[in-house]
């Protein structure tokens, strides 16, 4: 009845949907029934696949089903209300609020790429690149300082942004804006590869191109957050976090039950490790595993030559393939064939800059693969080198622990400082709700994470046991699919010729061994589209809440307060919208652009977040003479720290002549740059704390009765 | 009173202008967390089990890390439920009202 009378866009949250029991049993139920529904659908289609529904048919039907029902909820959810657009009306459940964290959290990254990059790099990666377990450690650690520390305390101020609670403590303009800054900065990137992400999954999903992909992919996220803000997008992040657990749990479970006869991998992989120990001293031991080494360091060897006079080598390869087509043509040979020399010759570098690179990264695979497994580390045993062998082997045991230990304490301190995250915990009723949501978010993330590495150890048992050693005529026909796709998913050479696949011929990509998992175990091809479908919704639902915290730090946090006209709470709202809509925009366009630099600063914002935000927040919470010149002092000291080592020790040459830095300066204690949160949290802490010494806030700290 | 758009500068809610004192509790927690989490890291090429010396770390790392945060955290929403609650009702009538 009172529904009725109130227009329903601006109808008071309270009246519409009540909270309490009653109103989070109806949530359960609803849950219930949409968990059964994308059962039943996936059902429905496994038994059309066996009536002959046609593999091209399915990809495109996930794709738009998926993006519909996200659409759908966007609709719904519609709201013009700054309480509801900005915090959905701070009424979310924990629970449900876990979940939609927990689908904000993980990202296309973490949802396809963590199992694989656990495949790849085992524990820890090697010496040049820490990795492995550090992403999953630092990825779940880092909540726990979001339960203890920040998320309570920041739900009890009712804020709406990040940078809001730098305008309350501190006050004054800048602490907001530069907090405000860092925001757009550390989620700006990343919004660029969940896009990217989008674009990659939905053009693989359909067939159809890369930009297209990206623009219907994109619409799905537009319906839902430009409409209703972070009351839609928290309810397509849950139906998004269903979707992407069953796409995980599918063929995990499948393929522990192949093995161990036991759906519950994490639980029973462990069996697994010793076996996978064995076949590592086996493979390294076989004469023919050396023998593809061998001729793999040989190549690496001549594009090390090649890359000594770019030029000559250019000039030389340039005049051979031309060569080649006119002895074709002399001796009228097949169209076909001078067809293809010709494209070999179109193929060639365009230039000596472009040759360098693709030469250069030639040259890296190729020693990478010369090495004992293909490269990869020994999968359980942690850290490179030996704490107990010669000189060499000590310092690569001690740079790689380091390098281990400091990449997770910038993940740790990057997730207590992520914006887009601690906003989701403002959406909850209370300040124990939110310490319980968070509880929830953890347990919702570890159940797919804690199934990423199990997954990682039975795909490399599968692939040293039954790959490994088998007939290159005899391969399953996953293998080829996905190197047609894109041969940095699967490559696979016999080199030495002989017909058998050797361990060190077969080189997985890290997205593949999630994507292939379902059919490395059997299971039919409708479960290779819901994991894509997966990857999809763990795309989306973090490109939803990072679109949503960028656009409310750019209109909310930095425009608006500096507009003198007075505006009226809806007019604020639609501001927020088409900003929101501009910068969807322009990260399309970023991520069409396809450039390798942007993809890898990713990871890098997690630094530039823990850096920025966490030092002073933490002053400003439990310190009381944190001082507003001490705030932007430390936010300051711990951007330009951060930011300078990352962008000085980058691998970008262009962007470093940019800024006049000197080629590739030594690297401060062997850490990575991407580990710079390791020298930006402490210098914003040093900072903010000696600025607030020598310049206190006048006057006693203002109260609020 | 609040509401989305005040930004009035100066503005401090009282939760802030008395800092949380970070309290016993919270130190031991943070400090068993931080512990466990670098510390197994730190030592985890020592990490054996059992006779034949079986390595421990990567499923110590992968599983145990996790239910031992998620113990944390649950532990955390445990001791401090109530903490807090006071002064968010007075903030949410102090909202609504506005």
């Amino acid at each position: 009845m009172v529904k009725a009378k109130t227009p329903w866009p601006t109808r008071p949250a309270e009246v519409a949907e009540p909270s309490g029991p009653a109103y989070e049993r109806r949530l359960h139920w609803i849950l219930a029934a949409y968990v059964a529904g994308v059962l039943v659908f996936v059902f429905v289609l496994s038994l059309a696949e066996q009536a002959g529904l046609s593999r091209h048919w399915i990809g495109p039907i996930f794709l738009f089903v998926t993006v519909m029902v996200y659409a759908a909820i966007g609709v719904w959810g519609r709201t013009s209300d700054p309480e509801e657009y900005y915090v959905a009306g701070r009424r979310i459940p924990p629970m449900y609020n876990g979940m939609a964290s927990a689908a904000d959290w993980m990202s296309a990254a973490s949802f396809i790429s963590l199992p694989g990059a656990l495949y790849l790099q085992g524990f820890s990666g090697s010496p040049g690149q820490a990795g492995g377990l550090a992403y999953l450690l630092g990825w779940t650690g880092g909540f726990c300082l979001v339960a203890i520390l920040i998320a309570p305390q920041l739900r009890a101020l009712r804020l709406y942004t990040v940078p809001d609670y730098f305008q309350r403590r501190f006050g004054g303009a800048w602490p907001r804006r530069i907090a405000a800054l860092a925001a757009v900065a550390c989620s700006s990137t990343y919004v660029v590869a969940q896009i990217y992400g989008v674009g990659l999954i939905a053009s693989r999903l359909t067939g159809v191109q890369f930009e297209i992909g990206i623009m219907l992919g994109l619409g799905g996220v537009l319906l839902c957050s430009f409409l209703g803000g972070m009351r839609a997008i928290t309810w397509t992040q849950v139906s998004q976090y269903v979707v992407l657990l069953l796409a995980f749990l599918i063929p995990v479970s499948w393929l522990a039950w192949q093995q161990f006869g036991n759906p519950l991998a994490p639980l029973v992989y462990d069996a697994q490790m010793p076996r996978i120990a064995a076949l590592e001293d086996r493979l390294r031991a076989d004469p023919a595993e050396q023998q593809v080494a061998g001729l793999y360091r040989d190549r690496a060897l001549g594009w090390e030559r090649r890359l000594r006079d770019v030029d000559a080598a250019l000039a030389a390869d340039r005049e051979a393939a031309q060569e080649r087509i006119r002895t074709m043509r002399a001796r009228n040979a097949d169209v076909g064939e001078i067809v293809v020399a010709s494209r070999a010759l179109a193929q060639l570098p365009r230039d000596a800059h472009e040759a360098r690179e693709r030469w250069g990264r030639a040259q890296r695979e190729d020693a990478d693969r010369a090495r004992a497994l293909g490269g990869l580390p020994s999968h359980a045993t942690p850290y490179a080198g030996d704490p107990d062998g010669t000189p060499g082997e000590r310092q690569a045991y001690d740079l790689s622990r380091r390098n281990f230990l400091a990449l997770m304490f910038c993940l740790v301190v990057g997730t207590a400082g992520l914006p887009h995250l601690l906003t989701r915990y403002y959406t909850v009723p209370s300040v124990s709700a939110a310490r319980r949501s968070v509880a929830w978010s953890l347990v919702f993330i570890a159940v797919l994470y804690s199934g990423a590495p199990a997954l990682a150890a039975m795909v490399k048992f599968e692939v040293m046991q039954h790959l490994a050693g088998s007939h290159f005529d005899a391969l399953p026909d996953w293998i080829a699919q996905w190197a047609r796709v894109d041969p940095a998913l699967v490559s696979i050479e016999d080199i030495n010729g002989d017909g058998i696949l050797q361990f060190g011929e077969l080189r997985l990509g890290a997205d593949v061994v999630m994507l292939a998992a379902p059919e490395l175990a059997g299971l039919p091809y409708v479960v290779s589209g819901l994991v894509a479908a997966g990857g999809l919704a763990a795309a989306l639902s973090t490109a939803d809440g990072l679109l949503l915290t960028i656009s409310n730090a750019l209109v909310r946090d930095l425009a608006l307060p500096e507009v003198r006209r007075p505006l009226t709470a809806e007019q604020r709202v639609i501001f927020a919208k088409f900003a929101l809509l501009a910068v969807a925009m322009l990260a399309a366009v970023a991520a069409a652009l396809r450039s390798a630099e942007i993809l890898s600063l990713v990871s890098a914002s997690f630094s530039l977040a823990g850096s920025a935000f966490v030092p002073v927040m933490l002053l400003g919470l439990f310190w009381r003479r944190a001082s507003r010149a001490g705030a932007v002092a430390g936010m300051l000291a711990g951007l330009g720290v951060a930011a300078y080592y990352m962008l000085a020790h980058s691998n970008i040459h262009g962007l470093r002549t940019l800024l006049g830095l000197a080629p590739q300066p030594s690297l401060w204690w062997g850490i990575q740059p991407v580990s710079a949160g390791v020298f930006g949290v402490p210098a914003s802490l040093a900072a903010a704390v000696a600025v607030s010494l020598l310049k206190p806030d006048r006057g006693p700290a203002p109260r609020v009765a | 009173m609040r509401s989305a758009d005040d930004l009035s500068p100066g503005f401090l809610p009282k939760d802030t202008s008395e800092p949380h004192s970070l309290g016993v509790a919270r130190l031991v927690l943070l400090g068993i967390w931080a512990v466990a989490s670098f510390g197994t890291c730190y030592f985890a090429r020592e990490l054996h089990w059992g006779q034949e010396g079986r390595p421990l770390a990567y499923p110590v790392a992968g599983q145990g890390l996790l239910i031992l945060f998620i113990a944390i955290v649950v532990v955390n929403a445990a001791i401090f439920k109530n903490d807090g609650e006071g002064e968010d009702a007075v903030a949410d009538e102090a909202g609504r009202g506005g």
